[in-house]
């Protein structure tokens, strides 16, 4: 963790000392892991698992302060790149810079991410906030988990005993939305009331007392099942897409008619030779109120953007994100089925 | 049973065997034989599979596998005309409506003035890109519409029924992608627009 700068000095008895607190520039920062498909996958052409990370990584992003001009506050996106087609990554930057204003940066090795950490302190940033979307076990996050760089793109404790304190802010946090980083036995479906959990063999508790920051893990596995919403609210679409229509229609009879306004306008204003001249008995024509609620203007918007770029590329980009957080799953059971805290020890 | 007794119950069961393997074979032969089923996806994007039987829309000719990804495989989601429509007919101020529609939702501070005050020809703006189904059986061609601003190049998607023989309200805007198809398109279009104006000059 930084600590806070000080300006030191000789000082006698007249002159006292004076501190300065540094605050150097914010890294908030998500990692998004590799993502197989199963050869059931493969054959349905289906996209959607596979896209999990990468949505729930854009949805992050929303979540974060907005970047400075200056860097002083940055968004920063980092994917482990193997098995993401090319015209996909390349869709990707440009949602990920254009619409959330974020660095991105493809990485092919856990390597990429341990030297990503360590030149925060070199280029005098720091990491506010550190967030994995992605598959693991009990003591990994899997960043290409049943990949071919499998063994190249795993974070274990060897890797989290690189990651520098310094690297981090004083109050960083640091999440991992992988399966069981929070557990430190090797459970599968059940933690009987007999046996221990051993959080403190974690990898949760491993990274956090790597970079005295606080640590939030799954003890379970976890669950991105709400990727796209729940089932009632992905059930909800058709009703108000057809709401939606008529507002459409309503809406581009409006285009319509202020273009028509806005030329006749113009041209009066021409021939009278006053650009402030307006219509004789003629008002500009009002923006309809729409009748769908922004919530649910949102959720279509969720389903658009995966329509357009699953059209467009292959696969649902949602530029805007996941729509709904992961959650907990359910096993192991003996667990709690929700994020736990790991303190540096 | 005086037949069971005399072959013996293990020699039944292999025949059987054997017969039932010659009759998979057989079938399997018979399907090798026909032309392989098309089933492709419609309608709205969803995590369930939602495909039908599309052969007769390639074997008519009327549309080709689009191809993507590497090794390149056939997409079930879209194809590709083989002989697009022109959408000439439809009038411009249809079309610039539909891009303000999708800007204005997209790109909610971008100055649209410019665009209805000096709407160019839009349809020399508009390339096919391409098709999917609304629902079993009913195609729909996506083009793509490029609006330049002061320092942006825009992308509208525009959606053609083909049936109906109308748009869909669902136009989309988003940003112009580095190195991708629709740049690809887009330079053919600047490129086009830029010849005809020196050509006038």
């Amino acid at each position: 963790m930084a600590a806070p700068k000080k300006n030191q000095a000789r000082t006698s008895d007249q002159h006292t000392t004076t501190q300065v607190k540094g605050t150097l520039a914010q890294d908030y920062v998500t990692v998004v892991g590799a993502s197989y498909m199963s050869l059931y996958e493969k054959v349905r052409g289906q996209k959607d698992n596979k896209m999990r990370f990468i949505n729930q990584g854009i949805r992050q992003l929303t979540k974060y302060p907005t970047g400075t001009p200056n860097f002083t506050i940055q968004r920063v996106f980092l994917i482990f790149k193997n098995d993401y087609p090319e015209n996909l990554l390349t869709a990707l930057k440009d949602v990920v810079e254009n619409q959330h204003g974020a660095q991105y940066r493809e990485m092919d090795s856990i390597s990429g991410l341990v030297d990503f950490i360590a030149a925060r302190q070199r280029r005098g940033r720091e990491i506010k906030q550190l967030d994995f979307f992605s598959h693991g076990v009990v003591g990994s996050i899997e960043l290409g988990y049943e990949l071919d760089k499998n063994d190249s793109y795993r974070l274990r404790d060897a890797q989290a005993n690189m990651f520098k304190p310094e690297a981090f802010s004083y109050g960083a946090k640091i999440h991992s939305y992988a399966c069981r980083t929070g557990l430190g036995i090797d459970a599968d479906f059940k933690v009987n009331e007999t046996e221990d959990p051993h959080y403190e063999r974690s990898l949760a508790q491993i990274l956090a007392n790597a970079t005295r920051t606080t640590v939030w893990a799954f003890p379970r596995r976890s669950n991105y099942d709400t990727t796209y919403g729940t089932a009632a609210e992905r059930g909800s679409v058709p009703g108000i897409r057809e709401r939606e229509a008529a507002d459409g229609r309503a809406m581009r009879n409006y285009l319509s008619r202020k273009t028509a306004y806005e030329r006749k306008l113009i041209e009066h204003r021409k021939t009278l030779k006053d650009p402030t001249a307006q219509l004789p008995d003629e008002q500009a024509p009002q923006a309809p109120t729409p009748t769908v609620s922004e919530e649910e203007r949102n959720l279509l918007a969720h389903d658009d953007s995966r329509a357009l770029y699953e059209r467009k590329i292959g696969f649902p980009l949602d530029a805007l994100g996941a729509h709904r957080d992961v959650r907990s799953g359910d096993t192991p059971d003996g667990v709690p089925k929700h994020l736990l805290a790991y303190k540096p020890l | 049973m005086t037949l069971l007794k005399l072959i013996g119950k293990r020699h039944v069961l292999c025949v059987l065997l054997i017969a039932v393997s010659f009759a998979g074979l057989f079938i399997y032969a018979k399907e090798a034989q026909m032309p392989a089923k098309v089933m492709m996806y419609y309608g709205p994007w969803s995590p369930e599979e939602n495909r039908f039987d599309a052969s007769r829309w390639f074997s008519s000719g009327m549309y080709r596998p689009r191809l993507m990804g590497t090794p390149p495989e056939e997409s079930p989601v879209t194809m590709l005309r083989n002989r697009p429509e022109s959408l000439r007919h439809i009038e411009n101020d249809v079309l610039l409506t539909e891009a303000l529609f999708a800007v204005g939702r997209q790109f909610p501070r971008l100055d649209t003035e410019d665009l209805i005050l000096n709407t160019p020809d839009l349809h020399r703006q508009i390339r096919y890109a391409y098709s999917s189904f609304a629902e079993p059986d009913r195609p729909v061609d996506s083009y793509w519409l490029f609006i330049t601003f002061a320092n942006k190049t825009v992308v509208v998607t525009i959606d053609w029924d083909v049936t109906e023989k109308k748009l869909l309200p669902r136009s989309m805007a988003s940003n112009l992608i580095e190195k991708s198809d629709e740049e690809a398109a887009y330079l053919q279009v600047k490129k086009e627009l830029d010849g005809t104006a020196s050509a006038k000059r």
